[in-house]
């Protein structure tokens, strides 16, 4: 009934809030009486007339609200500024338990389910329950703990913005080595304080048959060693492709894997652990105290005096003597001039600016930051067809290609207006290109073209667009020719000068005529050519890589001898050898037994 | 005198001409030595590399056996041969190294040559150690027995596919006589997997020829190069191994918005109903010579969208199916139908899929079968509902049928009545009335009001001639006229 947190000093005045209703019951069978004992019922119609009927005029409405206020007021709300620990000994330890099986990194909407994770535990870790620490823990082919229970909110936060940053050194779904954490068993330690704890774990269900039977056993086993067990789904229910690498799609036995949120399998896991399941978009608007049903800590009566109190009651107080001030001082016509300033009052204190507006403001301003934080995907509002185009132009304005080419390929699929369609499209393209993948470019600009983007924008592009790509065919090709050459000189390296210059060719340089002739290119600078080729190339020659492109250096093969430069890094490193591997490999490796995604 | 002057003479002679041959043959001397400086050189470095071939001309499915032998002062790396690669297959078989005295190294390296065409070939020169072979020339014959050309070829392979589309390729070998029989190996081919292969033969012309079928499917965008497996023609005469030429497909990518499960294929559906355990469900197939893989996009959504139900409550399953054409996939979608489906409710199914002929993509609809399907307790309700209209129906045409009847009966009295009193007394009977104005006010019809009025006047008239009569007639017949019109 109560918003959280709120006491009250004198609890018992909020029953005076009913007098004036008795008073006022207490007088209609008053009347009804004498009116009974003056003439018959049938003929009381007539004789009533209006003269019994309770008018609300606004002068009972201010006076009503006054009464209500000053109730409240006597009734003195107060929240506690400091509550001493010893008043709340009873605190609880929620685990945070992270799938991060290689399905989990498809995308289903707009981020990945990792990513999905992380949002949600970004919004609880900001209104964590009192007194309650938290621990976070991750599992693919092996589990790891990365942060054991803290209250450290700050702590907490730095762990979650990087989650999406770790890698675990192991392919898999082995949540039964997850679940079985020594550190949470308190089965035999009867000694401990009074800590509840609870079990959080977010998966997509997506596991194979031996993967799910051995941890349907295990959880059962486990299911005492906490007071309550929520699993949240997490992923959609249509199957998508997991991605690996760029614009690549993971494989097994030539097949493209997909993945889906398999609700079944949780809802059993959630069965045999007698805890609950929730699919992710029904607690985004829920409070994690709520979801795991801990219990709010209470502070009784008697500990009152012990509390530091921020006092309430002189608000409901001052809005009272308003409201009376109102109700006795100006009737008829002012009183109702009251009630609609009032109400206009409101009106313009509340923002009509709709968030498309705000977007389109934004927009025009050339503010693509502030586009972005606009259309967060969040699920606590939909954004519209435009939100999300908005998103994709600001994206693409601020260079983020990998974004924007994320955002237009959703909107390209999804999209009803033929024309926003067309010209998602259109964008998509755009920022392929900008990405080096001309090839693909070259495919969006012609379906572009099909769907009636201007012909002046599409065909210059698809030109230019096959002749980057071929010329970076040809430049590869060249270059594959150019160490053949070398390998030819080396081996030939015993030989005279003399016979060396004869034989060998010298280094074969490319040469791409056809790309040199196209006008749009000849319009760039050496510089902006010279970018365009090397994307071209890099991404021809890194396509496939699990790594993205920025962080992978050309010529070192091993991570193993960078400095970790985050948490995440470092982390990375370390569960390797938690593991047990001597090094740190570039991907992950396959855990025996177990299906890798 | 005579004599010195002369030998003088001569030998100036002499010295002018040895100096002047002296003088041709310098250079000439000097490069040999330099030659031989280089030599000595050379053989100081101790590189030598020959191509020793067991013969210069062979015939197609047979093997060139080739020695790298090279002569030098450590074992070097093996030798780059990709300048052979695209008019022979190479196979690499040994290497041996022999140490020799003045501390030399002689080291062979034996490999197998396939050529891949016919035609002169040549094996280019290469460099190994320091040292270069010369190029060497091979004679690539037909293989023809019995005017049959043995050779196999590849059967117009496409230049150009879509990422995710299925393919068929073929190599077409005739066999130089009927019980030859071919084999190939394993085919692994980069950017492609392989779904099935198969081998079929014909005859035309008399020639048996063997095809051996790849159906393959496109996995990632780009160029690649397709190196056929070694098939083998063996037979009573002999035995022949033979590498096709490489050939260059170029695979495009497919708009990268669509989703990976969309099928890239033609696809056919159809829809039926099916009884389990007496619930109905909807079950839906497709088919495509194409490879569907895992389940398509946005069927499982919209089956339960139209279900009305959990997307998990929809059952999946894939299976393949071999045809003359290679393998058929298909798959099966059942979900049960919710209660309460009536006919009227819509149930179109739409698909997407890719159409590779076209490049586009398209969206084909399907409707599932409509039914009545409502629950026991409803059908029940709804059989009791019908009964009680029928029920009703007959009871009010019952009542109906009776009041014609006695309508009918009511005019025929009329008509046999004989004078106004009888048509009076017939009235008032039938109406329970005491008087005409009465029966009147009852039937509450203005016309008949006034036939009332004019039939009392009749009945109160002590005349009996022909007027009377003759409007006695006329208000019969008004009356049966009337209730005629109201039967």
């Amino acid at each position: 009934m109560f918003p959280e947190g709120i006491y009250w000093y004198l609890p018992g005045a909020l029953g005076l809030i009913l007098v004036p209703f008795l008073v006022l019951l207490w007088i209609y069978f008053k009347q009804r009486t004498r009116w009974q004992q003056i003439a018959d019922t049938q003929f009381l119609p007539w004789l009533q007339a209006d003269s019994g009927k309770l008018k609300l005029t606004p002068h009972l409405l201010f006076l009503s609200a006054a009464w209500l206020m000053f109730c409240l007021a006597l009734a003195g709300p107060r929240i506690g500024q400091w509550v001493p620990p010893a008043l709340l000994q009873q605190s609880s330890t929620v685990r945070v338990l992270v799938d991060f099986s290689q399905s989990m990194q498809a995308i289903d909407s707009s981020q990945s389910r990792i990513a999905q994770v992380q949002q949600q535990l970004q919004q609880w870790t900001g209104v964590l329950p009192e007194q309650t620490k938290v621990g976070l823990s991750i599992f693919a082919g092996q589990p790891h703990t990365l942060l054991i229970p803290t209250m450290d909110q700050n702590l907490l936060s730095h762990f979650i913005s990087q989650l999406s940053k770790f890698r675990p050194p192991t392919n898999g779904n082995n949540l039964a080595s997850a679940l079985e954490n020594k550190e949470y068993d308190n089965s035999h330690d009867k000694n401990k304080t009074t800590s509840h704890t609870y079990l959080l774990l977010f998966s997509d269900g997506d596991s194979g048959k031996t993967a799910l039977e051995k941890a349907l056993k295990r959880i059962t086993k486990v299911k005492d060693n906490y007071e309550n067990i929520v699993i949240i789904g997490v992923g959609g229910d249509e199957a998508v492709s997991i991605p690996q690498g760029l614009n690549r799609s993971l494989t097994h036995n030539g097949v493209i894997v997909v993945s889906r949120r398999h609700s079944e399998n949780l809802q059993r896991l959630a069965q045999a652990a007698k805890g609950k399941y929730y699919p992710l978009e029904a607690v985004n608007e829920v409070s994690l105290r709520e979801i795991l049903n801990i219990p709010r800590p209470e502070i009784k009566g008697k500990d009152f005096n012990q509390v530091l109190w921020h006092e309430w009651f002189y608000i409901p107080l001052l809005l009272g003597g308003l409201f009376l001030l109102a109700a006795l001082r100006f009737t008829g016509s002012v009183s109702k001039l009251m009630v609609i300033s009032l109400i206009l009052l409101l009106t313009a204190c509340h923002n009509n600016q709709t968030l498309d507006e705000q977007i389109n403001n934004a927009l025009q301003t050339k503010q693509y930051q502030k586009v972005l934080d606009l259309t967060q995907p969040d699920k606590r509002q939909l954004l519209s067809d435009y939100a999300r185009f908005a998103r994709g132009v600001a994206c693409y304005r601020l260079k983020d290609y990998n974004c924007a080419q994320q955002v237009f390929s959703r909107l390209a699929w999804h999209l009803k207006d033929k024309s926003l369609q067309a010209q998602a499209v259109f964008n998509l393209a755009n920022s392929y290109f900008y990405l080096g993948d001309y090839e693909q470019a070259e495919v969006l600009y012609q379906d572009a073209a099909r769907r009636d983007i201007a012909t002046d924008k599409t065909a210059v592009n698809i030109e230019f667009a096959h002749s980057l790509a071929k010329a970076i065919r040809e430049t590869i090709k060249d270059v594959e020719i150019t160490q053949q050459r070398a390998q030819w000189r080396a081996a030939t390296s015993q030989l005279t000068e003399k016979f060396t210059d004869k034989v060998a060719d010298g280094i074969f340089l490319p040469s791409f005529e056809k790309l040199r002739n196209n006008p749009v290119f000849r319009q760039l600078s050496v510089q902006q050519q010279q970018n365009l080729l090397k994307q071209g190339i890099k991404f021809q020659l890194y396509k496939g890589s699990s790594s993205s492109l920025e962080n992978e250096n050309f010529w070192v093969l091993s991570r193993q001898d960078v400095q970790p430069e985050s948490t995440a890094q470092l982390f990375n490193q370390l569960m390797a050898y938690e593991t047990g591997l001597h090094f740190v490999p570039d991907k992950p490796l396959d855990s025996e037994g177990q299906r890798s995604w | 005198m005579v004599n010195t002057v002369y030998r003088l003479l001569s030998l100036l002679l002499l010295s002018c001409f040895s100096f002047s041959l002296l003088l041709i043959l310098i250079p000439v001397l000097a490069n040999t030595a330099l030659a031989s400086t280089d030599i000595e050189k050379n053989m100081e470095k101790k590189a030598v590399l020959n191509i020793v071939t067991d013969k210069t001309e062979l015939e197609m499915g047979k093997f060139l056996s080739v020695q790298l032998v090279y002569f030098g002062q450590s074992i070097p790396e093996p030798a780059q041969l990709h300048s052979w690669n695209k008019n022979f297959y190479i196979e690499d078989m040994s290497r041996d190294s022999e140490n020799l005295p003045g501390g030399y190294i002689k080291t062979i390296q034996y490999l197998r040559l396939y050529p891949r065409t016919t035609g002169i070939k040549t094996l280019h020169a290469i460099a190994q150690g320091g040292a270069i072979a010369r190029p060497v020339d091979i004679n690539v014959r037909p293989l023809i027995r019995n005017n049959i050309n043995g050779a196999p070829h590849w059967n117009s392979p496409p230049k150009e596919i879509w990422q995710g589309e299925t393919i068929i390729i073929s190599i077409v070998q005739n066999l130089m006589t009927e019980n030859n029989q071919v084999k190939t190996e394993e085919a692994r081919f980069p950017g492609f997997s392989v779904l099935y292969s198969w081998q079929e033969s014909e005859y035309k012309n008399g020639i048996k020829t063997v095809r051996v079928n790849w159906q393959l499917k496109a996995q990632n965008y780009g160029h690649f190069s397709l190196d056929a497996p070694s098939g083998v023609q063996r037979g009573s005469r002999g035995r022949w191994r033979f590498y096709l030429p490489v050939i260059n497909i170029t695979i495009k990518p497919v708009p990268a918005y669509i989703p990976a499960t969309v099928p890239v294929a033609q696809i056919e559906i159809s829809s039926k109903l099916e009884q389990v355990n007496s619930c109905p469900f909807w079950q839906l197939s497709i088919k495509s010579d194409g490879y569907l893989g895992e389940e398509i996009y946005g069927i499982r959504s919209r089956l339960a969208k139209m279900a009305q139900t959990t997307p998990d409550r929809v059952k999946f399953a894939a299976h393949e199916q071999l045809r003359g054409t290679g393998k058929q996939s298909a798959q099966s979608w059942s979900v049960a139908v919710p209660t309460w489906t009536i006919p009227l409710k819509n149930t179109h199914i739409s698909i997407n899929y890719f159409d590779p002929e076209q490049g586009l993509l398209k969206q084909t609809q399907i409707q599932l079968p409509s039914l009545w399907y409502i629950p026991v307790f409803a059908q029940y309700l709804l059989f009791i509902l019908l009964l009680l209209l029928i029920a009703l129906m007959v009871f009010y045409l019952y009542k109906w049928f009776k009041s014609r009847q006695k309508c009918i009966a009511f005019i025929r009295d009329i008509e046999v009545c004989g004078s106004a009193e009888q048509l009076r007394e017939l009235l008032l009977q039938t109406s329970g009335s005491r008087t005409l104005s009465e029966w009147a006010e009852q039937v509450q019809d203005r016309y008949l009001q006034e036939l009332a009025q004019s039939l009392n006047l009749l009945c109160f008239n002590a005349s009996n001639d022909g007027v009377t009569n003759d409007l006695l007639s006329a208000i019969k017949l008004r009356l049966i006229d009337y209730y005629t019109h109201k039967a």
